[in-house]
């Protein structure tokens, strides 16, 4: 810590004396003065074979509790925070009845110096359902980070692997977990991952392990924060209620991305695209082909969400109840804020998003997770319907085989298993008697036991998976709570991946993190 | 511990050793197998067709706020209260909610149970919810 240093030196005896006695009271909370000497790292050896199909799973006997223990520096705002990495696994039990549920894989980043009981603790977890953490987990706030040059496709792969200076690990302690059938994570028999491929039984499985966590690393009374992205903000609504009714309060949620009610999306929203139209007008000033171009965002995205709660929504019931036209004037008026043509507004009036991607720019195909990413059709990057994914999807699995066993040193016979596309397609959907979840009133039940829960919404205005405006009515409907804050950035669904966006989305989460209820 | 007989640890060689070279063609000759691909070509969110289709058939699910998507999430409290109340007494005691691992109720016991009783009716609960700030 140079700073600290000077410091030191700057000052007389005493006062250094002093100076040092205050550097090291543990009630101050502060990192305590720097190790004489590194400690030594733990590597980890797993020989466990991990099963990933639904059938899987470990006895409990084959299953341990070893992780690896390595140390490391992140510089952020210039100065140094020494951290150390635990990498391996933790068993979930019931909490009823004791038995064992699944062997979860997780990778802990600790800030070293601060008292756990006191430094608040996040988890990280991304959706799928059946995603792995590795990208909130190499992307996002830990202590090193993929860049990518998001939107752009022009990054020389592969793609740097650097320090991350807007790493949150100097607000908070950071732990990224894989579900079970995703990165080393395995159900334990008599239950099979399949046990756990479910709305429910997935939250009470990380409830579980979270649980074990706090246990192990006593964190009973760290202010504790969920961060889930995408299918993870349905499981932090679940999830979070499930702790909150097991005794183990929250200090605060992060939805990045969300989809929080799937009854919502825009084939089954009484099969309306307009929650999108937002989503499509910012991609449209992006390419510039908006008229007049908007000068900023926010103003010109009010207006987008206003035409289509006050004249896209009437226009498209009429049209759909009684095969009404769309009036010439609203055709036109989405052509101009949107940049996508009036005729082709005319032939596809309820838009998805897969025809606006294929159809904006000419001979292109625009990414779904983040619009702004463009690959020519017939090209490598557009073959798997989606350049934004495609660009990052690879080079992420690169990177976490090479670091897990050579920077955390956790090596393993098993492959680290990404993602698993078996999970989503056996996933049990139902939850509280519906079809499809809707995990608003699990939110609501988690406000109620926990008032002064706080709630983040991050959301990239370039994300066609799930727009913007869609989460905006979903959070809505808590009515106006003082909780829950709504942030945007220019981005796409990894809103992250995109380097301008990252201040002003790390700015806002220390404020989050600092703000009291 | 599952014994381990040579026989299933050559197996396991095999299996380490397929997974490896199949690990090993990803990384340097075929485009995407593992990543997000699938996802991306489903759409992510994603719901199999067949779900989608039951939801339909239930017709839509309604956009709950208000005195409705309240007594929704009081619902979710109310049926932890019901499965920790195991002699169907309209009352749960604080062993009852530690059995149920109603941890919430364990921990706030005694500020719910203004009564001392020893045990705390679902209206009690949702007496303290409020008195703690709870808006419904």
């Amino acid at each position: 810590m140079p700073m600290k240093r000077t410091l030191l030196r700057s000052l007389t005896g005493g006062a250094r004396l002093l100076a040092l006695a205050l550097c090291l009271s543990p009630a101050l909370a502060q990192p305590a003065a720097p190790m004489a000497h590194a400690k030594a790292d733990q590597p980890y050896q797993d020989n466990t074979v991990y099963g990933f199909g639904a059938g899987d799973s470990l006895p409990a006997a084959q299953v341990s509790e070893g992780a690896a223990i390595t140390h490391g520096k992140v510089w952020i705002h210039g100065f140094p925070i020494a951290y150390t990495a635990t990498t391996g696994h933790l068993t979930a039990a019931n909490p009823q009845t004791g038995q064992p549920e699944a062997t979860v894989f997780y990778v802990a980043y600790t800030a070293d110096g601060y008292q756990p009981e006191k430094r608040p603790v996040t988890f990280f977890y991304n959706g799928g359902p059946g995603s792995s953490s590795i990208w909130l987990h190499l992307g996002s706030f830990a202590p090193k980070r993929i860049v990518t040059g998001d939107p752009a496709t022009t990054e020389k792969q592969p793609f740097p692997f650097v320090n991350n200076k807007q790493s949150l690990l100097d607000t908070s302690d950071l732990v990224f977990i894989d579900a079970v059938g995703t990165g080393f994570s395995e159900a334990i028999s008599p239950n099979t991952n399949q046990t756990f491929w479910g709305v429910d039984a997935d939250a009470g499985v990380f409830r579980d392990f979270i649980t074990r966590y706090v246990q192990v690393n006593r964190r009973a009374t760290s202010p504790k924060y969920l961060f889930g992205e995408s299918y993870g903000t349905p499981r932090t609504d679940v999830l979070a209620n499930l702790l909150e009714m097991g005794g183990i309060p929250l200090t605060g949620v992060m939805l990045q991305s969300s989809i929080l009610n799937y009854n919502a999306n825009g084939d089954m929203n009484n099969g309306s695209f307009g929650g999108f139209i937002p989503s499509y007008a910012a991609t449209g000033a992006f390419f510039k082909m908006v008229t007049p171009p908007p000068a900023t965002l926010p103003p010109f995205l009010d207006h987008a969400r206003a035409l289509v709660a006050g004249q896209f929504e009437p226009a498209l019931r009429a049209y759909q109840t009684s095969q009404t036209p769309p009036p010439a004037s609203l055709l036109t008026q989405l052509y101009m804020n949107t940049g996508y043509p009036a005729a082709q507004w005319q032939t596809t009036f309820n838009l998805d998003e897969t025809t606006f991607r294929s159809n904006l720019v000419p001979g292109y195909l625009l990414g779904r997770y983040d619009a702004r990413v463009i690959a020519a059709n017939g090209s490598p990057l557009a073959a798997d319907g989606d350049p934004s994914d495609t660009l990052i999807s690879q080079p992420f699995a690169d990177r976490m085989n090479d670091y897990l066993p050579h920077t955390l040193k956790y090596t393993a016979v098993s492959a680290y298993n990404v993602v698993n596309n078996d999970t989503i397609n056996d996933w049990v959907w139902t939850h509280d008697g519906l079809p499809m979840p809707d995990t608003i009133p699990d939110l609501a039940s988690a406000l109620f036991l926990n008032p002064k829960l706080k709630v983040l919404s991050l959301n990239g205005y370039h994300d066609l998976a799930t727009p913007f405006y869609v989460t905006e009515q979903d959070l809505g409907r808590l009515g106006t709570v003082a909780n829950v804050q709504i942030t945007h950035y220019p981005g796409g669904h990894m809103i992250y991946l995109y380097d301008p966006s990252r201040k002003p989305m790390k700015h806002d989460l220390v404020k989050f993190y600092e703000r009291t209820m | 511990m599952k014994p381990y007989t040579p026989y299933t640890l050559l197996i396991a060689l095999l299996i380490a050793t397929l997974v490896g070279m199949a690990w090993m063609q990803s990384a340097h000759a075929a485009p995407m197998p593992a990543s997000r691909a699938g996802l991306a070509e489903l759409g992510d969110p994603y719901v199999p067709p067949r779900v989608k289709a039951r939801a339909r058939a239930k017709g839509v699910a309604p956009m709950t706020t208000g005195a409705t998507l309240q007594a929704q999430a009081l619902g979710k409290l109310q049926k932890k209260f019901n499965e920790a109340d195991s002699d169907h007494s309209g009352r749960v005691s604080k062993a009852q909610a530690q059995r149920a691992g109603f941890g919430y109720m364990v921990n706030h016991f005694d500020a719910i149970d203004t009564h001392h009783r020893g045990s705390v009716s679902f209206d009690e609960l949702k007496t303290y919810l409020r008195a703690s700030g709870a808006k419904f």
